[in-house]
């Protein structure tokens, strides 16, 4: 949909399109292998004897796919946890990265903001006397010139 | 109670009790009481989760369940990172997302009537309540045999601790003693397979192939006991690996941290520690069948062998190992409790009385006097339940805890979060028609009927789980909104999956991601 205007909205907008894009690709078909490769062990062991038998002494097939069922499951969040932390570094917009549940009081995460936007105010301030600066400089310099 | 067990215990309780007393500084909010504040860093809280499931179920029941039926008690085991996985993929994010305090502040992002709140919140004091009295009662039960106290003095320890810690410490001193004890317990697998591997020349294959000659290869084979049995089974791990996705003090869990990403690597915290403890249990299980005298196996495994890993312990280190082992249950049965109260206390003074009740309109203070009423109250209401019930075996009361947070949260938390065309009626209905459908059949199964059952399976996940789903879709479908309404439900739908994906709500100019909700609050 289409984000109305606010500024944390607004930033956003990026972050989700490639967040859901990013799920789209990766939460179905892993959601989909998961689930067929556990219920089809179920389906083998509880009503075939199709895993009955022994790959070697002490080792039946049934506990190899049992094994094998954990070693995917750890394959797939490993997967899926890297592709979203990249996608998520890449893209979460720096309104979103403070995070006022570091503070043990409301009052701390006020003085906080209030503290960011002093330091927006010294900056601003700042630009327009390094701006006021160039101008004059540039004034000078022409001055100067015959 | 052996010297090396009272000391050991001494020594645990007076560690969760220092816990507790720190927490208990910071315990001055009731966001702090209910969530810790959103405060637990991700893998912390990975370690916490997998506590949850890492219990005297998995160590004492699961072991015990793979030494006496063979690898179908592995079954018991192998779900739990499959769910957790699903867990991760389907509803991890989204919860910390849309969610504050409970299950049903995330459904009211969407469906803002009291139907839909009233309907999670009272599903999740019954799931809670359920799996809470079957904890206690099998928890007395355990500790009367581990101590050798009488079931009463057990009860009352177990429900003045647990009381104590969650009155006191909130939902910080529940994670933070969830974490010792799953480092416990961990430690106490990891000490019993190295001394169980010096028996059997540091081979767990050595130890797999002697449990095979002994049962002509039977114990590692699948067994299928009839047509029954086996519907059976395959109902109770249906109902069991989608259950986890609907209990409440699991999802709870998510919102103790700040973010999605926290609450991702939560998630890939827990399931890298089921896969890395939950393998070795068959190793274990099977030294215990080969290892333990062969009486006393006899007489656990007769009552389903939920002792086999303390006399494991025993055999392998004596005295001291098997009162480690006793004591580190101990731990388990509090931290699991403790985890089960902060989320019936939520539901209780957040949902139905702050939300329901008051309308929101409950100031600060007064709010956490209600929610520490609630966890006193639910404390004292299961172990007074435990207390009256102790003659009876309420051991199926987990998997009805499980089955009604399958058939009814579960429908209801997907929906919510992933489908347009769900409404607020289809919603309530699926929860009522799936928790009436999960606990009617347990009444006519053979768990309460043994020679009379109407319904044959005592695990009604199979059944009851698409009845869940079915009825809300039906409803949905039935109530589906037309003209105006449906373009004001659609784009509330486009807000909600843009919230469930960045944490902020793109309708309201001030909202604010997760991470700052709380300090806000």
């Amino acid at each position: 949909m289409g984000i109305p205007d606010s500024r944390t909205a607004q930033a956003t907008q990026k972050y989700y399109d490639e967040m859901t894009a990013a799920r789209k690709r990766i939460v179905l078909p892993t959601v989909g292998i998961i689930l067929f490769v556990f219920f089809l062990q179920q389906v083998l062991t509880n009503f075939t004897d199709t895993l009955d038998g022994f790959a070697f002494e002490g080792m039946s097939w049934a506990y190899i796919y049992a094994y094998l069922i954990f070693v995917l499951v750890a394959a797939l969040t490993t997967i899926y946890a890297r592709i979203m932390d990249k996608v998520e570094l890449e893209n979460r917009p720096a309104e979103l990265e403070e995070t006022a549940a570091h503070y043990d009081h409301f009052e701390e995460w006020e003085e906080h903001q209030a503290s960011l936007e002093e330091e927006e105010l010294v900056r601003d301030e700042l630009q327009k006397k390094a701006l006021a600066d160039e101008i004059r400089a540039r004034r000078t310099h022409k001055e100067d010139k015959p | 109670m052996s010297p090396e067990a009272g000391i050991l215990f001494t020594v645990f309780v007076a560690l969760t009790l220092y816990i507790t007393y720190w927490a208990g500084k910071k315990n001055k909010s009731v966001e702090s009481h209910l969530v810790a504040a959103g405060s637990i860093s991700g893998r912390a809280n990975g370690v916490a989760i997998a506590g949850d499931f890492i219990s005297a179920a998995t160590f004492l029941g699961t072991t015990g369940a793979i030494a006496v039926t063979g690898f179908n008690g592995f079954y018991l085991a192998v779900y739990i990172p499959v769910a957790f996985l699903l867990a991760m993929l389907l509803v991890a994010e989204p919860l910390r997302n849309l969610g504050h305090f409970t299950l049903g502040d995330v459904l009211a992002t969407r469906f803002r009537g009291d139907g839909v709140r009233g309907a999670i919140s009272i599903s999740s004091i019954v799931v809670s309540l359920l799996y809470m009295v079957a904890q206690f009662v099998g928890a007395a039960l355990l500790i009367q045999l581990l101590f050798d106290i009488d079931y009463v003095v057990a009860a009352i320890i177990i429900g003045v601790l647990t009381t104590f810690y969650t009155l006191v410490g909130g939902m910080l001193a529940t994670t933070y003693i969830q974490i010792i004890k799953t480092v416990l317990l961990m430690t106490a697998g990891i000490i019993i397979l190295l001394f169980v591997l010096r028996e059997f020349s540091w081979s767990p294959m050595e130890v797999f192939r002697q449990a095979g000659d002994a049962t002509d290869g039977k114990s590692l084979q699948p067994a299928r006991k009839g047509t029954t049995a086996q519907w059976d089974q395959f109902s109770l791990i249906f109902g069991v690996t989608l259950g986890v996705i609907g209990l409440p003090h699991v999802l709870i869990r998510f919102l103790t941290v700040k973010d999605a990403a926290a609450a991702r690597t939560s998630a890939v915290t827990a399931i890298w520690i089921f896969a890395g403890f939950l393998i070795l249990l068959p190793t274990l299980s099977y030294a215990g069948f080969l290892l333990i005298d062969k009486e006393d196996f006899a007489a656990t495994a007769a009552g389903g062998g939920n002792m086999t890993m303390p006399l494991l312990a025993a055999v392998m280190g004596g005295d001291l190992l098997l009162a480690f082992v006793s004591a580190v249950a101990f731990a388990t049965i509090l931290a699991a409790l403790s985890g089960l109260v902060i989320a019936t206390t939520g539901a209780i003074s957040h949902d139905i009385y702050g939300k329901l009740i008051k309308k929101g309109i409950i100031d600060h203070t007064q709010q956490l006097r209600v929610a520490r009423i609630a966890t006193l109250s639910s404390s004292i209401v299961a172990m007074l339940i435990a207390l009256l019930v102790k003659d009876q075996n309420v051991a199926f009361l987990a998997t009805l805890a499980i089955a009604v947070a399958a058939s009814a949260n579960l429908p209801a938390l997907l929906a919510t979060i992933y489908w347009r065309g769900a409404t607020a009626a289809g919603v309530t209905w699926g929860m009522v028609a799936g928790l009436v459908t999960a606990v009617s059949l347990i009444l006519v199964s053979p768990v309460i009927n043994p020679d009379n059952a109407l319904f044959p399976l005592k695990s009604p996940g199979i059944i009851s789980i698409p009845v869940g789903f079915f009825v809300m879709w039906l409803i949905s479908r039935a109530t589906a909104a037309k003209g105006e309404a449906r373009v004001e439900a659609d784009q509330l739908f486009d807000r909600i999956r843009v919230q469930a994906v960045t944490g902020v709500d793109p309708g309201d100019p001030d909202s604010v991601p997760p991470s700052q909700r709380i300090a806000a609050h």
